[in-house]
C-alpha cells in the first residue's frame, strides 16, 4: 500500500491527506480527522479513479469509486448533477436559490475553524435534477493567499450538502495552499472578484431557515432518462462512468469543466 | 501612466473573444489599482495643503478610504484576471506575488486612514508640529508609500515581460 502523507489543514477538526509520492496534489480527500481510515480509502478511491480517467470517451461527465457498485454509482451520479449544475451557475450567472441559516452557519464555521479569522457563506442553487439539493460554500480568509475559494456538493439532504460542500471548501484551501510551496508553477488562481461577487449577492439572500427543506427523492426518473453508465472492476474496487445519454443535444456532451474542479 | 500592462505574449493563440476578456480583466485591475494610487496621493496632498492653509483634512480621509476601496477591488479584479490568465497556459507568472502586494498595501493603508483619523483638528503650523511631534502618521504613510512601490515594481516587470513589448520597443 502507498504511503500517505498529511496536509496542513486550516480546519482544527478536518484532515487532509493524499498519496505522498503523487507529482499532483491528487489524489487526495479530506474528512473529520477522527474517521482517518475514511479518508484513506477514499484517496486510494480517488486513485482508482484518476488511474482510469484515461480510457474515458466522449461524453465522459463524472466518475467515482468504491467497493460497492451501487455505492459507486450513486456517487459518480451525484457528481455528475453537481458538475452539470456548477458549470451552468457559474458561466450563465445564474442566482442563488437559498442560503443556509445564521446558527447552522456560526455552528459549521465554530466546528472547522474555531476562533479563526475565516469567513463562511453557504449557499444552495437549483440543481440540474430538479430534486435534491446542492450546496456551495465560500471560505474568505484573512490577508492570506488564496484569499477566498468554493466548495460544493450535491446530497439528498439539504445539512448533508451543506455539511460536504464546507468539507470541499476546505480541501480547496488546503490543497491551493500545498500546491503553492510544493509544486509553485502549477499555483491555482481563484476567480477572486468574481467569488467576491457571488457571495456579496448570498449575503443579500433572506434568511429562511433550513428546517422546512426535507431530504429529496433520489431522481430516479431524471437519472435514467440523463446519463448513462459503465463500469469496471480494478481489484476490489467497482469504478463507476457516468456519460451523457446519448438522446441529450450535443451541446452538452463536453467535460464539464469548473472553477471547483481545480 | 495608463497602459502599463501586458499583452498574453505572441503565442498565446488567443482567439478574438479571449483577447477581449483578457484585456477587459486587466484594464479594470489596472484601473483600480492606479485608482486607488492616485486616491492615496490625494490624501497625503491634502495634508500639505491644510499645512498651507484651510484644513482640507477631510478631504484627506476621504482619498484615504477610496484608496482602501479602490485597492480592495484590485485585489479582485486582479484575482480575476490572475484566474483567466492561467488557465490559459500563458507563460508563467506568479501572480500570488502581487496578490501579496496588494494585501501588504491594504493593511498599511488600513493603518494610514486610523493614523489620520487620529490627527489633532488643527492646520498651518500648529497641523505641521503635531505631525513633526508625532511621527507615526509618517512613518505608516512612507510604509504605504514604498509598500505602493513595489505593486509598481512588479506591474512594471510584468508589463515588460512578453517578447512582443520589447521588440516593439527596440
Amino acid at each position: 500500500m502507498q504511503e500517505l502523507q498529511e496536509v496542513h489543514s486550516v480546519s482544527v477538526r478536518l484532515t487532509t491527506l493524499r498519496l505522498k509520492n503523487s507529482k499532483h496534489f491528487r489524489p487526495a480527500a479530506t474528512g473529520y480527522s477522527k474517521d482517518l481510515d475514511l479518508i484513506k480509502t477514499k484517496v486510494f478511491m480517488e486513485e482508482a479513479e484518476i488511474k482510469c480517467q484515461n480510457s474515458v470517451s466522449a461524453g465522459f461527465i463524472a466518475s467515482s469509486a468504491s467497493y460497492e457498485l451501487k455505492d459507486a454509482q450513486k456517487r459518480a451520479v451525484f457528481e455528475a448533477i453537481e458538475r452539470s449544475t456548477l458549470q451552468s451557475w457559474w458561466s450563465m450567472r445564474e442566482k442563488w436559490d437559498s442560503k443556509l441559516g445564521t446558527e447552522d452557519t456560526r455552528k459549521t464555521h465554530d466546528e472547522f475553524f474555531n476562533n479563526q479569522d475565516i469567513d463562511l457563506s453557504i449557499g444552495f442553487i437549483k440543481p440540474v435534477s430538479e430534486t435534491g439539493y446542492l450546496a456551495i460554500a465560500i471560505i474568505e480568509t484573512a490577508n492570506t493567499y488564496p484569499y477566498i475559494v468554493a466548495g460544493s456538493s450535491f446530497q439528498l439532504d439539504p445539512l448533508e450538502a451543506a455539511n460536504h460542500a464546507a468539507i470541499e471548501a476546505v480541501q480547496s484551501l488546503n490543497a491551493s495552499r500545498w500546491i503553492k510551496l510544493n509544486t509553485p508553477m502549477q499555483t491555482v488562481y481563484w476567480d477572486i472578484g468574481e467569488l467576491r461577487l457571488r457571495k456579496k449577492a448570498l449575503q443579500k439572500i433572506p434568511n429562511i431557515p433550513i428546517k422546512p427543506m426535507r431530504q429529496a427523492e433520489y431522481p430516479i426518473d431524471f437519472i435514467s432518462k440523463t446519463y448513462k453508465f459503465e463500469t469496471l472492476k480494478i481489484g476490489n474496487k467497482h469504478i463507476a462512468y457516468v456519460y451523457q445519454n446519448a438522446d441529450i443535444s450535443k451541446k452538452n456532451r463536453t467535460i464539464v469543466k469548473t472553477p471547483f474542479n481545480h | 501612466m495608463g497602459g502599463v500592462n501586458c499583452p498574453p505574449g505572441q503565442d498565446s493563440g488567443f482567439k478574438q473573444k479571449e483577447l477581449e476578456i483578457y484585456t477587459d480583466l486587466l484594464a479594470k485591475y489596472c484601473e483600480n489599482m492606479f485608482g486607488g494610487i492616485a486616491a492615496f496621493y490625494l490624501a497625503n496632498a491634502s495634508i500639505e495643503k491644510s499645512i498651507q492653509k484651510t484644513s482640507f483634512m477631510q478631504v484627506s480621509v476621504i482619498e484615504m478610504k477610496k484608496a482602501i476601496t479602490l485597492l480592495k477591488e484590485a485585489q479582485s479584479s486582479f484575482g480575476s484576471f490572475a484566474s483567466y490568465a492561467s488557465s490559459k497556459n500563458l507563460d508563467h507568472v506568479d501572480y500570488s506575488v502581487q496578490l501579496e502586494n496588494i494585501e501588504e498595501t491594504l493593511t498599511l493603508l488600513n493603518e494610514c486612514a486610523q493614523e489620520i483619523n487620529n490627527i489633532p483638528f488643527s492646520q498651518g503650523q500648529e497641523l505641521q508640529n503635531s505631525l513633526w511631534r508625532n511621527s507615526k502618521i509618517t512613518i505608516k504613510m512612507i510604509d504605504a508609500a514604498q509598500s505602493i512601490h513595489t505593486l509598481f515594481e512588479w506591474q512594471s516587470q510584468f508589463a515588460l515581460s512578453q517578447k512582443s513589448v520589447l521588440q516593439h520597443s527596440n
